[in-house]
C-alpha cells in the first residue's frame, strides 16, 4: 500500500498534458524526498481518438492505465479511488499543474492531522488560472473565520485537486452528472457532503494548483454558470449553519 | 469620541510610534496629517489585526464568541458576559460592538476572551481589562444592548439614514437593509472612512455586508481580506511562493502569461460579499425554517395577482391538516410594499426580498432566489406573476419541478401600446413548458386561448384552470331604501374602481362621465403601472375617493351600477367581489370578464363598445333599479356557489397531485 496515488483524469488530452505529468512527476519526486511512497495512475474516460497512443510512449510507462466508458469525470475519479492502492488521493486533471511541494506538504499535513484522531482533506492555498483567465483565489480552511457557511452555497469552495484520504472518496463518491436537468458541479457536491459529514478541509500554506482555463464558447459558458448541485440537503435553510464542522474531529 | 492619549496605549506600541516618521510619507496618511490621532488610532490599529494569521485566527474566533456567541451556545455568551461584567464592573447588557471599537483604537494587542483564560503572554490580564474600562468617559456610551441597537424605524429616520448615505454618495444601499437606525449608519460609515483612511478600499456595501457575515467584527475582517491579498501577491511575486510559481513554468510557460501577473488576488467570500451576507440576511428574515409551500409574487399591491397570491395561501394554510400558515412563506420579488397584509393568512412568513439583499444586479437576484427556493426546500413552489422567478425558470426550472411541485399563474395577456399582445403566457408558455409541472390559468378563456395558439390535444396535461374563490366577502348588499325613494331627485351614483392604467380604461370613463353630467361617478385607484401619470382629470361629477383597504368600506348600496371598463383582463377580483355584493354590473366583456358578468345578470358590452354604448346601458340601469338589482342579487348567489375557498382548496389539491403521479 502506497502512501499516496497520483491519479490523473484524461479525457481528450494529448500534447496538453505534457506539462501536467511534468509538474506531476516533480511532485512525486518531492513527496519520494519526503519518503513517501507514490502509486501513478491515469484513468481514459471515454478517450478522443489518438488519445490512447499517445500515452504509449514510455514517459508513461510508470503510469498505470486503466480505460473507463462513463462520460463523467466523477465517476472515472470514483472508479479511480476503488482501484487505488495507497492510503491518501491525489487526483489532477490532465490540463492542470501541481506546485512540487503539494504532494508531500498535504501528505504530511494530514498524516499528522490523522495521527491526532482529525479526520481531514487537503486542499493548496491557491488556485492560479491561467491561459484564458488570469488570477488567484486563496482557499480557506473550513476552520477560517472568513468562512462562512454561506459563501459555499455560491461558491465551490474546494474542487476536485484536493488531497484526501482514501476512505473520503469510498464513503462519499462523486455524484452522477445530469447536465440537462442541470446538475454538473460533482466536486461542489463532494465538497459540501464532506463538510456536512464532519471532515474538516484544511489549506496547505505555500501550496498551488495551476488550472488551466481555456476559453470556451458562450453556450458552454451559460451551461456551466447554470449548473447547480443536485443534493441541497447540506445548503438547506435550516441545515446551512452547521455546515462548517465546528470540532476539528470528524 | 475616542480621545486617545499615551496613557490608553499598551508599552509594547510606544516603540512603533518610531515609525510614524516612515509612516507620514505614505500619500494616504500625508493626507491624514491634519488630524494626529487619528494617524495613531489607525497605525496602531493596523498593528493589531497585522498580527500572524494564525493569531488572527484565534482573535476573530474568540471575538466573534464573545461578541455574538454561536446560537448552540447562549449559556456560554452569558457566562463569558458575566465574567466580563464582573471584571470591569460593566453590566452584563452593554454594547459589545461598541466596546469591541474602543477596543481596537486603542490598539490593545489581544482580545478580551484571554481575560477570561486567565491571560496568557499574548493576552491581557484582568488588570489590563480593568485598566482599559474602568473610570473612562467612553462607557457611558457602552449602556446600550446589541440588540437594542436596532433602533427606531421611523419614516423619519429612513429618511435621515437616506441623508447619510447620500453624503457618503451611495444612495442605492436599501435603506431597509439598515434599519433605519441613523446611528447604526453613521457608526458603518465611520468604520468604512477609518479603513479607507488606513488603506483598505471598501464602501458601504460591502461594510454592511461585512457586518453581516462577521457581526461586531466587520472592519477587522475588511481589514484582514485586504491584508492578506497584499501578503498573497507579495508571496506569489516576490516571496516564498514565487519559486514554485517559476519552477511551474519550467513546464508550461504559460502560467506566467502575461507578464503583468495575475489581474486580482482574491480572498473569499468570493465572488461576492455582498451575495453570500444578502442570503444570510434573507435566512435569517425566514428564522431559518423550511417551508412546506412558496408563493412567490412580484408585490402585494393593489392588483388581483397580490389576491391570487393570498387566496393560494389561505388555500395551502388548510391544504393538509398539519399544516399551518407558519409553514407558507410569501416571497415579493421585485417590490417591497405589502399593502395588504390582512388578506394573507396570519402567520405566514412575508419576505421582502428586494428590501433585503445588498445587490439589485440581476444575476445576483438570480442566484440568490435560486438559493432561497432550494434552501426552503418547499413540497410547492407557485409563481405568480413573479418577473424573477420567471427568468430563472428557463435556467433551472427542471431543478423546482424535479424537487418540489412547480406551478405557475398565467392571468391575462398584456397588451402593447401598439396593440400587439405581450406578457407572460406570450413570453413563457411553450418555453417553459417542460420546466413546470403545470401552469394554471384563473379563466377558461386564457387556457381556451393557449390550447388554441399551441393546438394541444384536449386531455394535454399541464394546463389547468382554477377560479379564484372570493376572498371574505361581503355579504350581499340591500340597495338602500332612501335612494330608491329618491331616484327621482338624488343624483344617481355609479361606481368604479382599479388601477388609473391605460389597461383600465380611464379614458373611458372620463369620456362617459362628461357625457353624463347628471350622474356622480365616484373613483377609487391610483396609477400603479403607470405610475408617474395621472390621466384623471378634474370634473365636476368624477369624485375621486382615493385608495380603499377594505371593499366593505364602499358605499355599494348607494350604488346605481358598478362600471367595469377594462381594455383587457383576466377574471379580475374586483369584478367578483362586486358581483358577490349583488351590485348590478356594467362592463366590457374581455378575457375573463364574462365568466363573472353572467348573461342577462349583468350587462356586458363588447369590446369595441363606445362611450356612447356604455351611456345607453348605464342609463337602462339606472331606469330599472329594481329590475337590476333583483338580477343582480341572482348573480351575488351563483358566484359565491361557483368561487368559494373549499372548491378552490380541492381543485389545486387534484392539480398539485398530478406532480405526485395520483
Amino acid at each position: 500500500m502506497a502512501d499516496i496515488a497520483a491519479l490523473v483524469t484524461v479525457h481528450g488530452e494529448t500534447v496538453l498534458a505534457g506539462p501536467t505529468f511534468g509538474s506531476a512527476e516533480a511532485a512525486i519526486a518531492q513527496a519520494e524526498l519526503a519518503g513517501l511512497t507514490v502509486e501513478r495512475r491515469i484513468g481514459f474516460d471515454r478517450p478522443k481518438p489518438g488519445v490512447l497512443d499517445h500515452f504509449e510512449q514510455s514517459a508513461f510507462d510508470g503510469w498505470i492505465k486503466t480505460v473507463h466508458d462513463f462520460g463523467d469525470q466523477g465517476a472515472t475519479r470514483n472508479a479511480l479511488a476503488q482501484l487505488a492502492g495507497a492510503d491518501f488521493l491525489a487526483f489532477l486533471d490532465a490540463d492542470d499543474l501541481w506546485s512540487e511541494n503539494f504532494l508531500s506538504e498535504g501528505t504530511l499535513e494530514l498524516k499528522r492531522l490523522r495521527d491526532q484522531g482529525v479526520k481531514a482533506i487537503a486542499h493548496p492555498e491557491v488556485n492560479w488560472f491561467f491561459e484564458g483567465h488570469n488570477n488567484c483565489l486563496q482557499l480557506l480552511s473550513s476552520d477560517d473565520p472568513l468562512m462562512t457557511p454561506e459563501y459555499c452555497v455560491f461558491a465551490n469552495p474546494y474542487d476536485a485537486m484536493g488531497l484526501a484520504p482514501r476512505e473520503a472518496h469510498l464513503d462519499f463518491p462523486y455524484g452522477g452528472r445530469d447536465t440537462a436537468a442541470g446538475y454538473a458541479v460533482e466536486d461542489w457536491q463532494w465538497s459540501l457532503e464532506t463538510l456536512a459529514a464532519g471532515w474538516k478541509h484544511v489549506v496547505i500554506e505555500n501550496t498551488i494548483v495551476f488550472k488551466r482555463r481555456q476559453a470556451m464558447s458562450q453556450s458552454r459558458i451559460a451551461t456551466q454558470a447554470a449548473a447547480v448541485v443536485r443534493n441541497y440537503e447540506p445548503l438547506r435553510i435550516d441545515r446551512l449553519s452547521q455546515l462548517i464542522p465546528t470540532s476539528s474531529s470528524g | 469620541m475616542h480621545q486617545s492619549s499615551l496613557d490608553d496605549i499598551s508599552p509594547p506600541f510606544v516603540g512603533v510610534l518610531a515609525f510614524l516618521g516612515n509612516l507620514s510619507r505614505v500619500k494616504g496618511v500625508r493626507e491624514m496629517a491634519s488630524d494626529k490621532r487619528r494617524i495613531l488610532a489607525a497605525f496602531l490599529y493596523l498593528s493589531c489585526i497585522s498580527a500572524s494569521k494564525t493569531q488572527f485566527h484565534a482573535q476573530t474566533r474568540a471575538f466573534r464568541a464573545m461578541l455574538q456567541g454561536p446560537k448552540e451556545s447562549r449559556s456560554g455568551q452569558l457566562l463569558q458576559r458575566r465574567a466580563l461584567a464582573r471584571i470591569s464592573g460593566l453590566p452584563q447588557e452593554v454594547s459589545y460592538k461598541r466596546l469591541f471599537r474602543r477596543w481596537v483604537d486603542a490598539g490593545i494587542p489581544g482580545n478580551p476572551m484571554g481575560i477570561l483564560a486567565g491571560g496568557t503572554s499574548e493576552q491581557p490580564d484582568e488588570d489590563a481589562f480593568k485598566d482599559f474600562v474602568l473610570n473612562r468617559a467612553w462607557t457611558g456610551e457602552l449602556a446600550t444592548s446589541d440588540d437594542a441597537e436596532k433602533g427606531p424605524t421611523t419614516s423619519a429616520s429612513f429618511q435621515e439614514v437616506h441623508g447619510l448615505l447620500a453624503q457618503i454618495g451611495e444612495p442605492e444601499v436599501p435603506q431597509q437593509v439598515l434599519n433605519g437606525n441613523p446611528q447604526a449608519t453613521a457608526e458603518i460609515i465611520a468604520d468604512m472612512k477609518r479603513l479607507n483612511a488606513a488603506g483598505y478600499a471598501t464602501n458601504i456595501t460591502s461594510m454592511v455586508a461585512h457586518q453581516t457575515l462577521y457581526p461586531g467584527e466587520a472592519m477587522a475582517m475588511v481589514a484582514e481580506r485586504g491584508r492578506r491579498a497584499k501578503e498573497l501577491k507579495q508571496r506569489l511575486t516576490t516571496g516564498a511562493m514565487a519559486a514554485l510559481v517559476r519552477k511551474a513554468a519550467q513546464f508550461e510557460p504559460l502560467v506566467a502569461h502575461p507578464a503583468r501577473g495575475p489581474n486580482s488576488y482574491v480572498i473569499p467570500p468570493n465572488p461576492n460579499v455582498a451575495l453570500t451576507a444578502s442570503l444570510k440576511r434573507l435566512y435569517d428574515e425566514l428564522e431559518r425554517r423550511p417551508a412546506k409551500h412558496v408563493v412567490v409574487t412580484n408585490r402585494c399591491g393593489m392588483s388581483g395577482a397580490a389576491r391570487v397570491a393570498a387566496t393560494a395561501s389561505h388555500a395551502f394554510a388548510t391544504l393538509e391538516p398539519d399544516t399551518s400558515p407558519d409553514d407558507i412563506v410569501v416571497i415579493r420579488t421585485e417590490h417591497s410594499d405589502l399593502e395588504y397584509p390582512q388578506w394573507f393568512p396570519e402567520g405566514v412568513r412575508h419576505l421582502d426580498f428586494p428590501g433585503l439583499i445588498l445587490s439589485s444586479a440581476q444575476p445576483e437576484r438570480k442566484k440568490l432566489l435560486l438559493a432561497v427556493l432550494r434552501g426552503l426546500a418547499p413540497q410547492t413552489i407557485l409563481n405568480v406573476n413573479s418577473r424573477l422567478l420567471w427568468d430563472i425558470t428557463l435556467a433551472h426550472g427542471k431543478v423546482f419541478s424535479d424537487q418540489s411541485r412547480f406551478f405557475a399563474y398565467f392571468f391575462c395577456s398584456d397588451m402593447r401600446a401598439d396593440g400587439y399582445e405581450a406578457g407572460y403566457p406570450v413570453e413563457f408558455f411553450y418555453r417553459a413548458m417542460g420546466e413546470v409541472n403545470g401552469f394554471i390559468t384563473d379563466s377558461d378563456d386564457l387556457a381556451d386561448t393557449l390550447r388554441s395558439r399551441y393546438m394541444l390535444p384536449d386531455n394535454a396535461p399541464g394546463l389547468h384552470v382554477l377560479r379564484t374563490p372570493l376572498l371574505d366577502p361581503v355579504p350581499p348588499v340591500q340597495r338602500a331604501p332612501s335612494d330608491a325613494d329618491a331616484t327621482t331627485t338624488a343624483r344617481p351614483k355609479i361606481l368604479w374602481a382599479g388601477r388609473f392604467d391605460r389597461q383600465k380604461r380611464v379614458d373611458l370613463l372620463v369620456e362617459i362621465a362628461r357625457t353624463m353630467p347628471d350622474v356622480d361617478f365616484l373613483v377609487w385607484g391610483k396609477a400603479v403601472l403607470d405610475a408617474g401619470r395621472d390621466p384623471m382629470p378634474s370634473l365636476p361629477n368624477l369624485i375621486r375617493k382615493g385608495t380603499y383597504s377594505d371593499f366593505a368600506e364602499l358605499p355599494l348600496s348607494e350604488a346605481h351600477a358598478w362600471l367595469y371598463t377594462s381594455a383587457w383582463d383576466g377574471v379580475p377580483t374586483l369584478l367578483m367581489d362586486v358581483a358577490a355584493a349583488g351590485v348590478p354590473l356594467v362592463g366590457s366583456l374581455v378575457g375573463g370578464t364574462g365568466e363573472v358578468m353572467h348573461d342577462g345578470l349583468a350587462v356586458g358590452l363588447k369590446p369595441d363598445a363606445s362611450a356612447k354604448d356604455y351611456v345607453t346601458a348605464i342609463r337602462q340601469v339606472i331606469a330599472d333599479q329594481e329590475g337590476a338589482w333583483a338580477r343582480a342579487a341572482i348573480l351575488a348567489d351563483r358566484i359565491r356557489d361557483e368561487r368559494n375557498l373549499t372548491r378552490y382548496r380541492e381543485d389545486l389539491r387534484d392539480i398539485l397531485a398530478q406532480k405526485d403521479g395520483n
